[in-house]
């Protein structure tokens, strides 16, 4: 008689093998799926490549480096933060604070003022500039220049401090805000037993009315757009992150500085670091730990502050970078944040939780998320209304599809499976 | 799953012809990755043997058992149940061929109860069976083999020897031909142990057979009617021990089978007395502490560890010895007293405070408060905050952990090996050798040799013995195992129901030491 054997494997295949595989299995069912609705191969492939190599992979890609490593350290310790989105967003509002209320200082100026403290800075023809500053902020020294409300009403934000001292305050204090917004659910979970996969997400919402909250009141702008859309004025000239100049990109220097920068720490302090290894042993024994002389309350508080900190600092540097401004949400699925303190869930998953995996994972998902938003754009718009598809249905289609058959092959690639006669 | 065929091994020449095999497994080769666990291993379990399979940490006992329990299945080699080829690919099939296994952690679910655990593995149980029908059953098996668990209790209650009650009379009602138990006796109070041994052999007189795996030898002889040793995944011999009336002479021949050479290396003999200082390491006054239930379970201990002795704690377990132990490392609330470490006062400071003063602990769980099995050898060693703080040079990590390896002559393919693919015994030289390290001041070491082989297990009472001697600290040895306290102890100490009876200097008799243990 013959009989099939199904065992455990010992040794299961490399993990890479089965990433590669669950990519390429992936891609192609994606690939019929849209066949069957007229997308023919030619193009979803071109999508893709398009998706992988143009220059808009480069911010998706530095965010999820950025929150994939800040959940790696909580999801190795076993801290189900699912409250990256709410900790950047705290790193947003902080990051504006100092922005608006600490390194610009705020003059609103109409009619002959107007006038005269525009020539008394040297500008020649006042008139016109105030016209300009109405649809485009302008720069005159340190002095950036919105339109105001009124003929000659203007708006002046003026550096208080060097730009770069100012930058790094908002860094300092949006990781230092990020932490202790962290803090709150780790505090919870460690002395009270509060689960904190529901805590981190509920105060994402928190964080979230906070912000509108910020945007439009202290943090109100002054000039008519702001006004109108519950915004701030835009981050002053000297304060935004110079840009890289990637084709395609806008991505900007500092940014990719401080994911480079935030990667190493992180993989440093996991893998060379006495912190880092209790972080993997709290993850998989805690009461060995405790056992051991090591206080595992304190440590999950920690592990929690560690990674508010890391997604905090993402939030600053996407309003320095990206956003320039803050602005009320008015549609919880667009978010300020691009929702990268959820994409990085993904990330570090299918990084499997090893700090050198979370580049190319974000590698990979980011360009998935530009794939997605290609074939998008060159669906007709008559297919998409039929098959259903809004915002961004085939972005998420496609990452869907990939995730399914990955863990799917996870399960397998455990198992082998032998004739026995 | 079972083909039909006859075995082409009847029993070999010269065995009796009654003697019906039950279990023949033959040329069963398993490897690992970077070992070889078995290397055609041969095992013939006869009806109505009790068949001990001896060998040191790591010689492939558990991985030889777990196939036949199908739980690994194995590179080379063929199984037979009643002389028929059978191909076991998981614990259900072993089950429904009469094979049982009852390992050293207990399977039961927690939030369940004992008789709900029992309706999950039975398959004489429908889906409809109602509880009642399962109480009635493990009350019956449950009086003939004198275990009293009740069915209706929630299992996390129970404490483990409870469980591991359970467990054993689970594989019977299941109807078990063949029992299998793999060190499932190893964490037992002596008591239960011997209860169980005489159960063992009126199953075995019943026709059933019994797989006994121990490294406490003296106790495998005595229950034993045969005793197979395997050493470094292969087999050294079987000795029949029906026929032998020199116990000790075998015992002896066992040991050379087990462990070579090395065998000189057991001692049994009373070690050089420790050199005691004015400073007490250890000052425990009048501490009271809360059992898992509520109860008050130690009720005003005091007792006095001074450096560089021993001061052996014997009991029967379940005296109170887990909570004292607990109390003392800052794992579970004092209640009332004190606890004072190289005269710091730290009651209630929690386990880091005590850690700080230089205190190691051997647990009395080693895969749940020692080790942390996911995890490398070498991260089990860094996670320890008294050997590494702040940045970790792994290098210097790697080289301890090599010294130790050889020290302890630990089985591990390499430093960075996560510690879950050792067998019991060397996860808990890994546990012992790193305890041992991080000991500047006081060891507290519960049960600390009970998983281990006896030449690691001699290895292990000199080292504490040297290390009190030679570098001054205090050990509170808490332990089971009678012998143990006699060799190693200064002083002796009884508890009983939670008090110290008495403390004893370390010349008294034996007699005296028991009576007090069991009294009333």
């Amino acid at each position: 008689m013959v009989s099939i054997v199904v065992t455990r494997r010992v040794k299961p295949y490399p993990p890479v093998l089965v990433s590669i595989l669950a990519i390429v299995i992936g891609v192609l069912l994606t690939g019929l799926v849209l066949l069957g609705f007229g997308v023919p191969m030619d193009t979803y492939f071109a999508a893709i490549f398009g998706g992988f190599t143009s220059g808009q992979i480069m911010r998706p890609l530095v965010y999820l480096i950025l929150i994939g490593s800040a959940l790696t350290i909580a999801f190795k310790g076993a801290m189900w933060n699912i409250g990256a989105e709410g900790q950047m967003i705290i790193g947003m509002i902080l990051a504006g604070v100092v922005a608006y209320l600490i390194a610009t200082s705020v003059m609103v100026l109409s009619g002959n003022d107007a006038i005269q403290f525009l020539k008394s800075i040297g500008v020649q023809n006042p008139q016109q500039l105030i016209m300009l500053a109405k649809s485009e902020p302008q720069l005159i020294g340190t002095y950036y220049i919105y339109g105001g409300k009124g003929v000659n009403a203007i708006v002046v934000r003026n550096l208080t401090m060097s730009p770069i001292a100012a930058q790094l305050l908002a860094l300092f204090l949006a990781a230092i805000f990020g932490g202790l917004w962290a803090a709150i659910p780790g505090s919870l979970k460690s002395y009270l037993g509060v689960d904190e996969v529901a805590s981190t997400l509920i105060m994402n919402y928190i964080a979230y009315y906070f912000f509108n909250y910020s945007a439009s009141t202290y943090l109100l702008g002054y000039s008519i757009q702001a006004r109108d859309f519950y915004r701030t004025d835009q981050l002053h000239a000297l304060l935004q992150y110079p840009q890289a100049g990637i084709p395609d990109s806008t991505i900007t220097w500092p940014e990719i500085w401080i994911a480079i920068i935030a990667f190493v720490a992180v993989a440093f302090m996991l893998n060379y670091t006495s912190l880092g290894v209790r972080v993997k042993v709290l993850g998989s024994n805690p009461d060995a730990l405790r056992a051991a002389g090591v206080n595992v309350k304190r440590l999950a508080v920690i592990i929690m502050v560690m990674s508010g900190i890391v997604a905090g600092i993402a939030g600053a540097a996407l309003l320095f970078g990206n956003l320039l401004k803050l602005e009320a949400i008015k549609n919880v699925m667009a978010p300020p944040t691009q929702s990268f303190g959820y994409t990085g869930i993904l990330v570090s998953w299918i990084a499997m939780l090893e700090i050198y995996a979370v580049p190319p994972a974000a590698f990979i998902v980011a360009g998935l998320q530009r794939t997605g938003r290609n074939i998008e754009a060159i669906l007709p718009s008559a297919t998409k209304q039929a098959i259903g598809f809004s915002g961004p249905g085939v972005m998420m289609l496609l990452i869907g599809t990939v995730l399914l058959t990955y863990i799917i092959l996870r399960v397998i690639s455990e198992y082998s499976i032998r004739i026995k006669r | 799953m079972a083909s039909a065929e006859t075995s082409p091994a009847a029993p070999a020449a010269g065995e009796p012809l009654k003697e019906i095999p039950l279990v023949h497994a033959e040329g069963i080769t398993k490897r690992f990755p970077g070992v070889v666990a078995l290397k055609d291993v041969k095992l013939t379990v006869y009806k109505g043997e009790v068949h001990a399979i001896l060998g040191e940490n790591g010689a492939g006992k558990s991985t030889l058992v777990k196939i036949l329990y199908g739980i690994y299945s194995p590179d080379e080699g063929e199984i037979f149940v009643e002389g028929k080829k059978t191909v076991i690919t998981s614990p259900a099939d072993a089950i429904r061929n009469g094979i049982v296994l009852v390992s050293q952690s207990p399977q039961l679910i927690d939030r369940l109860t004992v008789g709900e655990n029992m309706l999950l593995s039975l398959a004489k149980f429908g889906l409809l069976s109602r509880k009642g029908a399962v109480r009635k059953v493990i009350e019956e098996h449950g009086e003939k083999v004198g275990i009293k668990v009740d069915p209706d209790i929630e299992v996390w209650k129970l404490t483990y020897t409870q469980k591991q009650l359970a467990e054993i009379l689970r594989a019977l009602v299941l109807g078990a031909k063949l029992l299998m138990l793999d060190e499932a006796t190893t964490f037992l109070p002596l008591l239960e142990r011997k209860r169980l041994y005489k159960y063992m052999r009126y199953f075995a007189e019943q026709g059933g057979s019994v797989i006994l795996i121990t490294h406490k030898i003296p106790e495998a002889v005595d229950v034993a009617d045969r005793v197979t040793v395997l050493r470094r995944g292969e087999v050294v011999g079987t000795v029949n021990l029906r026929e032998i009336e020199d116990k000790k002479e075998v015992m002896t021949q066992i040991r050379k089978m087990m462990f070579g050479e090395r065998a000189e290396a057991i001692t049994y003999q009373k070690l050089p007395p420790g050199k005691p200082r004015e400073e007490a390491a250890l000052k425990v006054e009048r501490l009271q502490v809360i059992g898992d239930y509520g109860a008050l379970t130690v009720r005003g201990v005091s007792l006095e560890v001074k450096k560089g002795e021993v001061l052996g704690i014997a009991g029967i377990a379940g005296n109170g010895q887990k909570e004292l132990v607990q109390a003392i490392m800052g794992l579970r609330k004092v209640k009332r007293g004190k606890v004072l470490i190289n005269g710091v006062d730290v009651t209630n400071k929690g386990t880091s405070k005590v850690r700080a003063l230089g205190v190691g602990f051997i647990p009395d769980i080693p895969t749940r408060f020692g080790v942390s099995i996911e995890n490398t050898m070498v991260e089990n060693l860094a996670m320890h905050p008294l050997i590494a703080k702040g940045i970790i040079r792994w290098g210097k990590m790697k080289e301890l952990a090599k010294k130790l390896i050889d020290q302890y002559r630990i089985l591990i393919p390499s430093p960075t090996t996560p510690v879950k693919y050792l067998s019991g015994g060397n996860l808990m030289k890994v546990l012992v050798a790193r305890e041992m390290l991080v000991s500047k001041s006081l060891l507290v070491a519960y049960n600390p040799t009970r998983a281990l082989d006896e030449v690691t297990a001699s290895m292990v009472r000199r080292l504490m013995k040297q290390k009190a001697i030679e570098e001054g600290i205090g050990v509170l040895l808490v332990s089971e195992d009678l012998d143990e306290i006699f060799m190693v102890s200064d002083r002796i100490a009884v508890i009983n129901s939670g008090r110290i009876l008495k403390v004893f200097p370390s010349d008294v008799d034996r007699e005296t030491v028991e009576s007090l243990m069991v009294s009333g």
